[in-house]
């Protein structure tokens, strides 16, 4: 009986496995998809750069001034990579503000936020010192289409009730194909790495771990109490 | 507890415990496979590539000057990439010009350096460009510098994309980053962040077939489209 279950259990999986394989092409688009919770523009006070992508974020950014959503732009002074360190390359947020100069934004109207930024909770942590002098300011946050969801969640974590007032303008990228990601280097680095990212703030900064530990202690007290059953009604 | 299980749980135990004990050991083996080393012998040509739009690997341009004094007849490569989108806005010069600046600084001289265009921003295109080459020169041999995590993937596709004969003629020189050690890359963020990035896309490599690089739109079409979708998406 118990050999029966285990032959039936292995054709289950390898079924299931050649049916995700075959539907993948359908299925894993979705994956870039989730990534993307982008919304429309309004009009605000600031728009914010968050740093990386400079490819696509800045243009966002300049394309969201001239268009008269915002007057003016915030970009965050991120810490030095060894190839700014060493004079090679300038540091990210100046690559960013060249192009919004480039683009026509103003020198004038772009500001940049002190804090040797290393991450997206340091980016989100300079915003909300800005956010201290200007409580009722609205900002747009510009950053690539496949960050936006973890921006979002990171925002909600250091700004609290505040994060109502950002609203998340996606970039969309276009160096791969995003519903073939796992076709590009790039794209597979984009995308699986996001949900890894995911996974760790959540252990790090959210509840994961509470969560799994609960299930993790209902599964092993589930599995005790089958195991009395058994014993309680095959004694021998 | 019949005895079967028992034994079960004493293996586990012990393979938690030989895992906790051996931490060390077993990460840095994780890393192991994304590195590709070899010797370096008598060597013709010192290739340069890039990462998107900026040079790979730590301290790559004075490896290059350091290479290129202990041979002085050796041609410097530049693979330059397509143009993108921050170079056309002059917000950064193209690769090809930082190397030429930074390698004039480090002593190589302009005569060097030869700049050979790469069709995207792929490890195939690098592996073709150099195939390309290569494929004139049987006789010669190049050293390609990169980071030390992506040169396994790199092996990878030179040994894949370009003949025998042109794939023995390059030899991969890692280069460690200065801001961790591979032998214990856990212990800091950006080290952890790259061996698992590294290993994403060595998996993507072996799992999935290659797709072209889309073309990439000029900055006013780039705009145009998204003050567009804006519009598109207007109540």
């Amino acid at each position: 009986m118990k050999r029966r279950r285990w032959i039936l259990f292995t054709l289950f999986v390898a079924a299931a496995a050649i049916v995700l394989l075959a539907s993948s092409p359908a299925i894993l688009p979705c994956f870039s998809r989730w990534l993307d919770i982008g919304q429309r523009p309004v009009k605000a006070d600031y728009v914010m750069v968050l740093l990386g992508d400079e490819q696509t974020r800045p243009f966002v950014a300049a394309a969201l001034a001239a268009e008269g959503w915002a007057d003016t732009v915030l970009l965050t002074e991120i810490a030095p990579s060894p190839q700014t360190i060493d004079g090679i390359s300038p540091p990210s947020h100046e690559i960013a503000r060249d192009i919004l100069v480039s683009r026509g934004v103003p020198p004038e109207r772009i500001v940049l936020m002190p804090a040797e930024a290393r991450s997206t909770f340091d980016e989100a942590r300079a915003l909300a010192g800005l956010l201290e002098s200007r409580p009722n300011a609205r900002v747009l946050a510009v950053t690539s289409d496949y960050h936006s969801r973890r921006s979002r969640w990171v925002f909600h974590h250091v700004l609290a009730e505040q994060a109502d007032k950002v609203t998340f303008v996606t970039a969309p990228t276009d160096y791969y194909v995003t519903d073939r990601w796992w076709r590009s280097q790039w794209g597979t680095r984009a995308v699986a790495s996001e949900y890894l990212k995911l996974a760790f703030y959540l252990m790090r900064y959210g509840y994961l771990v509470h969560w799994t530990a609960a299930c993790l202690l209902l599964a092993a007290v589930a599995a005790w109490v089958r195991r009395r059953q058994s014993v309680t009604r095959h004694p021998g | 507890m019949t005895r079967k299980r028992k034994i079960s749980t004493v293996a586990f135990a012990a393979v938690v415990l030989v895992a906790i004990l051996f931490h060390s050991l077993l990460l840095r083996g994780l890393a192991r496979p994304l590195i590709s080393e070899q010797m370096i012998g008598d060597y013709d040509g010192i290739c340069l590539i890039s990462s998107l739009q900026s040079p790979e690997g730590d301290r790559c341009y004075d490896v290059a000057a350091q290479l290129w004094r202990d041979n002085p007849t050796a041609s410097v490569l530049i693979l330059e990439p397509p143009d993108n989108r921050i170079v056309e806005a002059g917000a950064l010069p193209s690769f090809a010009t930082v190397s030429r600046r930074e390698l004039s600084k480090r002593g190589v001289p302009e005569e060097a350096v030869v700049i050979l265009p790469r069709e995207g921003i792929d490890d195939w295109t690098i592996a073709r460009a150099l195939g390309d080459r290569l494929s004139d020169r049987p006789e010669t041999t190049v050293v390609l510098l990169c980071d030390e995590f992506h040169s396994a993937r790199l092996r990878a596709a030179v040994d894949e994309s370009v003949g025998e004969k042109s794939a023995s003629q390059v030899w991969i020189m890692p280069l460690s980053d200065r801001r961790f050690n591979r032998d214990d890359w856990w212990k800091t963020r950006t080290g952890t962040r790259t061996v698992g990035m590294s290993w994403l896309m060595l998996l993507q490599h072996w799992f999935s077939d290659w797709g072209a690089t889309p073309p990439q739109a000029d900055a006013d079409e780039y705009e145009k489209r998204v003050i567009e979708s804006w519009r598109e998406d207007a109540p």
